[in-house]
Protein backbone atom coordinates (compact mmCIF):
# COMPACT_ATOMS: atom_id res chain seq x y z
CA UNK A 1 0.00 0.00 0.00
CA UNK A 2 2.48 2.50 0.58
CA UNK A 3 4.16 1.70 -2.24
CA UNK A 4 0.88 2.84 -4.46
CA UNK A 5 0.78 5.84 -2.26
CA UNK A 6 4.55 6.35 -2.83
CA UNK A 7 4.23 5.55 -6.69
CA UNK A 8 1.23 8.61 -7.00
CA UNK A 9 3.02 10.78 -5.05
CA UNK A 10 5.70 10.37 -6.98
CA UNK A 11 3.63 10.80 -10.37
CA UNK A 12 2.20 13.99 -8.90
CA UNK A 13 5.61 15.59 -7.88
CA UNK A 14 6.48 15.18 -11.63
CA UNK A 15 3.14 16.42 -12.75
CA UNK A 16 3.34 19.59 -10.24
CA UNK A 17 6.66 20.55 -10.84
CA UNK A 18 6.63 19.97 -14.90
CA UNK A 19 3.47 22.34 -14.37
CA UNK A 20 5.35 24.67 -12.34
CA UNK A 21 8.08 24.78 -15.14
CA UNK A 22 5.39 25.19 -17.95
CA UNK A 23 3.04 27.93 -16.44
CA UNK A 24 5.63 31.19 -16.58
CA UNK A 25 7.80 29.88 -19.38
CA UNK A 26 4.89 28.46 -22.22
CA UNK A 27 1.18 28.93 -20.87
CA UNK A 28 1.29 32.44 -20.26
CA UNK A 29 3.40 33.44 -23.11
CA UNK A 30 0.73 31.54 -25.17
CA UNK A 31 -2.34 32.62 -23.34
CA UNK A 32 -2.19 36.41 -21.95
CA UNK A 33 -3.10 38.74 -24.86
CA UNK A 34 -5.09 41.34 -25.74
CA UNK A 35 -8.52 41.03 -25.81
CA UNK A 36 -10.91 40.60 -29.30
CA UNK A 37 -14.20 42.20 -27.25
CA UNK A 38 -12.25 45.17 -25.55
CA UNK A 39 -14.53 48.26 -24.58
CA UNK A 40 -13.48 50.90 -22.68
CA UNK A 41 -13.56 54.83 -22.22
CA UNK A 42 -11.26 57.51 -20.60
CA UNK A 43 -10.98 60.77 -21.09
CA UNK A 44 -8.77 63.69 -20.69
CA UNK A 45 -9.25 66.96 -19.91
CA UNK A 46 -7.47 70.49 -20.21
CA UNK A 47 -8.13 73.88 -18.74
CA UNK A 48 -6.84 77.14 -20.58
CA UNK A 49 -6.76 75.53 -24.15
CA UNK A 50 -7.09 77.22 -27.43
CA UNK A 51 -8.66 76.55 -30.28
CA UNK A 52 -10.03 77.78 -33.63
CA UNK A 53 -13.87 77.14 -33.87
CA UNK A 54 -14.78 76.34 -37.50
CA UNK A 55 -18.46 77.28 -36.28
CA UNK A 56 -18.01 81.10 -34.88
CA UNK A 57 -14.82 81.41 -37.46
CA UNK A 58 -13.30 82.68 -34.67
CA UNK A 59 -10.29 81.92 -32.34
CA UNK A 60 -11.43 80.47 -29.08
CA UNK A 61 -8.96 81.14 -25.58
CA UNK A 62 -9.03 80.17 -21.98
CA UNK A 63 -11.45 77.16 -22.61
CA UNK A 64 -12.06 74.08 -20.94
CA UNK A 65 -11.80 70.90 -22.88
CA UNK A 66 -12.73 66.95 -23.01
CA UNK A 67 -11.26 64.69 -25.27
CA UNK A 68 -13.23 61.10 -25.01
CA UNK A 69 -11.52 58.12 -26.31
CA UNK A 70 -13.60 55.21 -26.86
CA UNK A 71 -12.72 51.89 -27.92
CA UNK A 72 -14.57 48.71 -28.93
CA UNK A 73 -13.17 45.34 -30.13
CA UNK A 74 -14.82 43.88 -33.33
CA UNK A 75 -14.59 40.38 -32.53
CA UNK A 76 -16.36 39.11 -35.39
CA UNK A 77 -13.29 40.31 -37.61
CA UNK A 78 -9.98 39.12 -35.24
CA UNK A 79 -9.41 35.53 -34.82
CA UNK A 80 -7.11 34.09 -31.85
CA UNK A 81 -3.66 36.50 -32.84
CA UNK A 82 -4.94 39.58 -34.19
CA UNK A 83 -7.57 41.75 -32.61
CA UNK A 84 -9.66 44.34 -34.52
CA UNK A 85 -10.44 47.63 -32.86
CA UNK A 86 -12.81 50.58 -33.14
CA UNK A 87 -11.88 53.85 -31.85
CA UNK A 88 -13.58 57.01 -31.71
CA UNK A 89 -12.58 60.40 -30.33
CA UNK A 90 -14.32 63.40 -29.68
CA UNK A 91 -13.01 66.87 -28.29
CA UNK A 92 -15.30 68.92 -27.02
CA UNK A 93 -15.51 72.30 -25.50
CA UNK A 94 -17.15 72.74 -22.11
CA UNK A 95 -16.69 76.01 -21.93
CA UNK A 96 -19.18 77.18 -25.05
CA UNK A 97 -20.62 73.81 -25.56
CA UNK A 98 -19.03 73.21 -28.75
CA UNK A 99 -17.82 70.19 -30.56
CA UNK A 100 -14.28 70.54 -31.93
CA UNK A 101 -13.16 67.66 -33.44
CA UNK A 102 -14.01 63.67 -33.99
CA UNK A 103 -12.47 60.88 -35.33
CA UNK A 104 -12.65 57.11 -36.10
CA UNK A 105 -10.16 55.22 -36.65
CA UNK A 106 -10.44 51.05 -37.44
CA UNK A 107 -7.29 49.29 -36.58
CA UNK A 108 -5.71 45.61 -36.38
CA UNK A 109 -2.75 44.10 -34.86
CA UNK A 110 -0.99 41.16 -33.45
CA UNK A 111 -2.81 40.10 -29.47
CA UNK A 112 0.72 39.21 -28.60
CA UNK A 113 3.33 42.11 -29.55
CA UNK A 114 0.71 44.98 -29.98
CA UNK A 115 2.35 45.28 -33.87
CA UNK A 116 -0.71 46.75 -35.99
CA UNK A 117 -1.42 44.75 -39.00
CA UNK A 118 -2.41 46.04 -42.03
CA UNK A 119 -6.06 44.28 -42.72
CA UNK A 120 -9.82 43.83 -41.86
CA UNK A 121 -10.66 47.18 -42.73
CA UNK A 122 -8.51 49.39 -41.04
CA UNK A 123 -9.17 52.79 -41.29
CA UNK A 124 -8.63 56.19 -40.34
CA UNK A 125 -11.58 58.45 -40.73
CA UNK A 126 -13.19 56.41 -42.80
CA UNK A 127 -9.78 56.32 -45.29
CA UNK A 128 -8.42 52.65 -45.70
CA UNK A 129 -5.66 54.11 -47.94
CA UNK A 130 -4.32 55.25 -44.72
CA UNK A 131 -1.59 52.51 -44.04
CA UNK A 132 -1.22 51.99 -40.27
CA UNK A 133 2.38 50.50 -39.04
CA UNK A 134 4.53 50.37 -35.65
CA UNK A 135 3.27 49.58 -32.26
CA UNK A 136 -0.45 50.23 -31.83
CA UNK A 137 -0.08 52.94 -29.10
CA UNK A 138 -3.21 52.31 -27.45
CA UNK A 139 -1.71 49.21 -25.76
CA UNK A 140 2.10 48.37 -25.84
CA UNK A 141 3.92 44.67 -25.41
CA UNK A 142 2.82 42.97 -22.62
CA UNK A 143 6.21 43.10 -20.60
CA UNK A 144 7.24 46.30 -22.17
CA UNK A 145 11.08 46.71 -22.39
CA UNK A 146 13.17 49.89 -21.52
CA UNK A 147 14.05 51.32 -24.98
CA UNK A 148 12.63 53.29 -27.87
CA UNK A 149 9.15 51.85 -29.72
CA UNK A 150 7.56 53.48 -32.91
CA UNK A 151 4.16 54.12 -32.18
CA UNK A 152 1.75 55.16 -35.35
CA UNK A 153 0.85 58.69 -34.79
CA UNK A 154 -2.87 59.22 -36.29
CA UNK A 155 -1.75 63.18 -36.93
CA UNK A 156 1.13 62.24 -39.22
CA UNK A 157 -0.05 58.73 -40.19
CA UNK A 158 3.58 57.46 -39.65
CA UNK A 159 5.15 55.91 -37.13
CA UNK A 160 7.12 57.74 -34.40
CA UNK A 161 9.71 57.33 -31.72
CA UNK A 162 8.50 56.77 -28.63
CA UNK A 163 11.65 57.17 -26.02
CA UNK A 164 12.12 55.43 -22.63
CA UNK A 165 12.63 58.53 -20.44
CA UNK A 166 12.64 56.84 -17.05
CA UNK A 167 9.69 55.47 -14.76
CA UNK A 168 7.40 56.81 -12.32
CA UNK A 169 4.14 55.66 -10.23
CA UNK A 170 1.26 56.01 -11.29
CA UNK A 171 -1.34 55.18 -8.54
CA UNK A 172 0.84 52.95 -6.91
CA UNK A 173 1.51 51.07 -9.94
CA UNK A 174 5.22 51.70 -10.92
CA UNK A 175 5.48 52.75 -14.88
CA UNK A 176 7.92 53.41 -17.59
CA UNK A 177 8.05 57.06 -19.10
CA UNK A 178 7.85 57.09 -22.93
CA UNK A 179 8.10 60.52 -24.37
CA UNK A 180 7.06 61.63 -27.96
CA UNK A 181 8.48 65.04 -29.22
CA UNK A 182 7.69 66.82 -32.03
CA UNK A 183 8.90 69.64 -33.27
CA UNK A 184 6.58 71.80 -35.62
CA UNK A 185 6.66 69.78 -38.93
CA UNK A 186 3.78 70.36 -41.92
CA UNK A 187 1.11 68.28 -41.79
CA UNK A 188 -1.64 69.50 -44.38
CA UNK A 189 -2.27 72.47 -46.37
CA UNK A 190 -5.73 74.17 -45.61
CA UNK A 191 -7.71 76.53 -47.77
CA UNK A 192 -8.55 79.59 -45.65
CA UNK A 193 -9.57 83.34 -46.57
CA UNK A 194 -6.56 85.42 -47.13
CA UNK A 195 -7.84 87.74 -44.28
CA UNK A 196 -6.77 84.96 -42.07
CA UNK A 197 -3.17 85.19 -42.62
CA UNK A 198 -2.83 88.62 -43.36
CA UNK A 199 -3.34 88.12 -47.22
CA UNK A 200 -5.52 90.12 -49.45
CA UNK A 201 -6.25 86.90 -51.60
CA UNK A 202 -9.70 86.11 -51.42
CA UNK A 203 -8.73 82.12 -50.60
CA UNK A 204 -4.88 80.98 -50.15
CA UNK A 205 -3.69 77.54 -48.87
CA UNK A 206 -1.83 77.95 -45.63
CA UNK A 207 0.22 75.23 -44.43
CA UNK A 208 -1.07 73.41 -40.77
CA UNK A 209 1.85 72.78 -38.62
CA UNK A 210 1.86 70.42 -35.67
CA UNK A 211 3.28 70.14 -32.52
CA UNK A 212 3.65 67.83 -29.64
CA UNK A 213 4.88 66.88 -26.24
CA UNK A 214 3.46 63.61 -25.53
CA UNK A 215 4.41 61.73 -22.66
CA UNK A 216 3.12 57.82 -21.63
CA UNK A 217 3.04 55.75 -18.97
CA UNK A 218 2.75 52.24 -19.04
CA UNK A 219 2.70 49.49 -17.09
CA UNK A 220 5.35 47.23 -17.96
CA UNK A 221 3.92 43.70 -17.40
CA UNK A 222 0.51 44.13 -19.00
CA UNK A 223 1.71 47.17 -21.52
CA UNK A 224 -1.50 49.20 -20.26
CA UNK A 225 -1.62 52.72 -21.03
CA UNK A 226 -1.88 53.70 -17.80
CA UNK A 227 -1.96 57.99 -17.73
CA UNK A 228 -0.99 60.07 -20.61
CA UNK A 229 0.21 63.85 -20.47
CA UNK A 230 -0.38 65.73 -23.89
CA UNK A 231 0.63 68.99 -24.86
CA UNK A 232 -0.37 70.07 -28.68
CA UNK A 233 -0.22 72.64 -30.50
CA UNK A 234 -1.71 72.93 -33.69
CA UNK A 235 -0.97 76.20 -35.88
CA UNK A 236 -1.65 77.88 -38.99
CA UNK A 237 1.41 80.09 -40.90
CA UNK A 238 1.35 82.43 -43.36
CA UNK A 239 2.15 80.80 -46.66
CA UNK A 240 3.83 84.45 -47.77
CA UNK A 241 6.47 84.55 -44.05
CA UNK A 242 5.77 81.53 -42.42
CA UNK A 243 4.53 83.26 -38.86
CA UNK A 244 2.09 81.63 -37.02
CA UNK A 245 -0.99 83.68 -37.77
CA UNK A 246 -3.55 80.97 -36.13
CA UNK A 247 -3.83 78.71 -33.68
CA UNK A 248 -5.89 76.16 -34.53
CA UNK A 249 -5.42 73.66 -31.10
CA UNK A 250 -3.33 74.22 -28.07
CA UNK A 251 -4.55 72.15 -24.94
CA UNK A 252 -2.35 70.27 -22.56
CA UNK A 253 -4.42 67.52 -22.01
CA UNK A 254 -4.10 65.18 -19.04
CA UNK A 255 -6.35 61.93 -17.48
CA UNK A 256 -9.13 62.54 -15.32
CA UNK A 257 -8.90 61.42 -12.02
CA UNK A 258 -11.97 59.18 -12.37
CA UNK A 259 -10.52 57.71 -15.70
CA UNK A 260 -7.35 57.07 -13.97
CA UNK A 261 -8.93 55.27 -11.45
CA UNK A 262 -11.03 53.31 -14.01
CA UNK A 263 -7.29 52.16 -15.89
CA UNK A 264 -5.91 51.53 -12.78
CA UNK A 265 -8.21 49.34 -11.66
CA UNK A 266 -8.54 47.25 -14.62
CA UNK A 267 -4.97 47.08 -14.95
CA UNK A 268 -4.92 45.74 -11.62
CA UNK A 269 -6.88 43.37 -12.33
CA UNK A 270 -4.79 41.94 -15.29
CA UNK A 271 -1.26 42.45 -13.36
CA UNK A 272 -3.49 39.82 -10.39
CA UNK A 273 -3.96 37.28 -13.57
CA UNK A 274 -0.54 37.63 -14.76
CA UNK A 275 1.26 37.71 -11.14
CA UNK A 276 -1.36 33.86 -10.65
CA UNK A 277 -0.19 32.76 -13.77
CA UNK A 278 3.48 34.22 -13.95
CA UNK A 279 4.69 33.62 -9.83
CA UNK A 280 1.89 32.83 -7.36
CA UNK A 281 0.42 29.31 -8.73
CA UNK A 282 4.12 28.19 -9.87
CA UNK A 283 5.61 28.29 -6.59
CA UNK A 284 2.79 27.34 -4.78
CA UNK A 285 3.08 23.77 -7.59
CA UNK A 286 6.67 23.75 -7.05
CA UNK A 287 6.71 23.41 -3.51
CA UNK A 288 3.97 21.31 -3.30
CA UNK A 289 5.68 19.35 -6.58
CA UNK A 290 8.73 18.59 -4.91
CA UNK A 291 7.73 17.52 -1.44
CA UNK A 292 5.14 15.64 -3.03
CA UNK A 293 8.08 14.05 -5.37
CA UNK A 294 10.47 13.25 -2.24
CA UNK A 295 7.70 11.50 -0.25
CA UNK A 296 6.95 9.75 -3.41
CA UNK A 297 10.28 8.61 -4.04
CA UNK A 298 10.52 7.79 -0.12
CA UNK A 299 7.25 5.09 -0.12
CA UNK A 300 8.66 3.81 -3.88
CA UNK A 301 11.76 3.09 -2.83
CA UNK A 302 10.94 1.23 0.93
CA UNK A 303 9.95 -1.92 -0.71
CA UNK A 304 13.12 -2.81 -1.89
CA UNK A 305 14.86 -1.24 1.31
CA UNK A 306 12.97 -3.67 3.46
CA UNK A 307 14.24 -6.59 0.54
CA UNK A 308 17.38 -5.27 0.99
CA UNK A 309 17.15 -5.45 4.70
CA UNK A 310 15.35 -8.64 4.99
CA UNK A 311 18.43 -9.90 2.39
CA UNK A 312 20.86 -8.72 5.13
CA UNK A 313 19.43 -10.35 7.86
CA UNK A 314 19.16 -13.39 5.87
CA UNK A 315 22.71 -12.73 4.96
CA UNK A 316 23.77 -12.49 8.68
CA UNK A 317 21.78 -15.73 9.65
CA UNK A 318 24.42 -17.88 7.12
CA UNK A 319 27.03 -16.96 9.09
CA UNK A 320 27.08 -19.63 11.60
CA UNK A 321 26.22 -22.69 8.57
CA UNK A 322 29.13 -21.70 6.51
CA UNK A 323 31.23 -23.48 9.59
CA UNK A 324 29.75 -26.97 8.22
CA UNK A 325 32.19 -28.41 5.83
CA UNK A 326 31.48 -28.28 2.15
CA UNK A 327 28.89 -25.64 2.99
CA UNK A 328 31.27 -22.62 2.98
CA UNK A 329 30.96 -21.59 -0.66
CA UNK A 330 27.33 -20.76 -0.68
CA UNK A 331 25.59 -18.84 1.61
CA UNK A 332 22.60 -21.43 3.42
CA UNK A 333 20.74 -18.37 3.44
CA UNK A 334 20.47 -17.21 -0.19
CA UNK A 335 20.06 -21.10 -0.19
CA UNK A 336 17.25 -21.28 1.67
CA UNK A 337 15.41 -18.16 -0.08
CA UNK A 338 15.90 -19.90 -3.59
CA UNK A 339 14.75 -23.04 -3.10
CA UNK A 340 15.64 -24.04 -7.10
CA UNK A 341 19.53 -24.26 -7.09
CA UNK A 342 19.54 -25.85 -3.86
CA UNK A 343 20.46 -29.02 -5.30
CA UNK A 344 22.74 -27.72 -7.54
CA UNK A 345 24.32 -26.21 -5.15
CA UNK A 346 25.32 -29.32 -3.04
CA UNK A 347 26.70 -30.55 -6.52
CA UNK A 348 28.65 -27.72 -6.90
CA UNK A 349 29.91 -27.94 -3.08
CA UNK A 350 30.39 -31.34 -3.82
CA UNK A 351 33.25 -30.37 -6.25
CA UNK A 352 34.61 -27.35 -3.76
CA UNK A 353 37.99 -29.35 -2.54
CA UNK A 354 39.14 -28.92 -6.69
CA UNK A 355 39.02 -25.04 -6.73
CA UNK A 356 42.49 -24.66 -5.18
CA UNK A 357 44.65 -21.29 -5.25
CA UNK A 358 44.93 -18.47 -3.25
CA UNK A 359 41.64 -17.11 -4.58
CA UNK A 360 39.56 -19.80 -3.93
CA UNK A 361 37.57 -19.30 -0.71
CA UNK A 362 38.15 -23.12 0.37
CA UNK A 363 41.66 -22.15 0.61
CA UNK A 364 41.21 -19.76 3.59
CA UNK B 1 11.20 0.93 -12.49
CA UNK B 2 7.71 1.56 -11.19
CA UNK B 3 9.07 4.29 -9.57
CA UNK B 4 10.54 5.88 -13.02
CA UNK B 5 7.52 5.10 -14.99
CA UNK B 6 5.28 6.75 -12.35
CA UNK B 7 7.40 9.93 -12.90
CA UNK B 8 7.10 10.03 -16.20
CA UNK B 9 3.66 9.24 -16.18
CA UNK B 10 3.07 12.42 -14.36
CA UNK B 11 5.08 14.33 -16.70
CA UNK B 12 3.21 13.07 -19.62
CA UNK B 13 -0.58 14.21 -17.53
CA UNK B 14 1.09 17.61 -17.28
CA UNK B 15 2.51 17.98 -20.74
CA UNK B 16 -1.27 16.96 -21.79
CA UNK B 17 -3.00 19.49 -18.95
CA UNK B 18 -0.61 22.19 -19.95
CA UNK B 19 -1.90 21.80 -23.74
CA UNK B 20 -5.46 22.12 -22.72
CA UNK B 21 -5.13 24.20 -20.52
CA UNK B 22 -4.08 26.44 -22.98
CA UNK B 23 -6.20 25.49 -25.61
CA UNK B 24 -9.03 26.14 -23.33
CA UNK B 25 -7.89 29.31 -21.77
CA UNK B 26 -7.14 30.93 -25.50
CA UNK B 27 -10.30 30.31 -26.71
CA UNK B 28 -12.55 31.11 -23.86
CA UNK B 29 -10.93 33.44 -22.07
CA UNK B 30 -10.91 36.04 -24.88
CA UNK B 31 -7.00 36.89 -23.90
CA UNK B 32 -6.06 38.51 -20.07
CA UNK B 33 -5.28 41.01 -19.21
CA UNK B 34 -8.37 43.08 -20.22
CA UNK B 35 -6.39 46.34 -20.33
CA UNK B 36 -6.31 48.44 -23.67
CA UNK B 37 -6.28 52.04 -22.39
CA UNK B 38 -7.26 54.07 -24.91
CA UNK B 39 -5.73 57.62 -24.83
CA UNK B 40 -4.42 58.52 -28.52
CA UNK B 41 -3.99 61.69 -29.75
CA UNK B 42 -6.26 62.96 -32.29
CA UNK B 43 -6.97 66.59 -32.15
CA UNK B 44 -5.25 68.75 -34.60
Amino acid sequence: MRGVIGLVLAGLGAFLILLAILLPTWVTGRVVKFPLNEYETATLAASNASYFSAASLKEKTGVSIAATYTIKGDASKGNSSTAVWDEYSYVYDLTNHQAIEQMTRTFAFNRYTGQLVDCCGASLNGDTSVRQTGLVGNVFPIGTQQRTYQVFDTTLKRPVPFVYSGTATVDGIQTYEFVENITPVQVATLPVPGSFVGMKAALVKAPEFDQLHLIYYVDPETGALLDVNQHQTVTLRSPATGATVLVLFDADLIATPASLHQIVALDSSGRGELTLLDTTLPIVFGIAGGVALIAGIFLGRKPRDDMAELAGAARAAAVPAAAEPGQEHYPAGLAGVVPGPDDESQGLTAQAPEAEGPDAPGAR
Amino acid sequence: MRLIIAVVAGLVIAVVAVVIMESVLSNAANGTPSNGTLYVRSTG
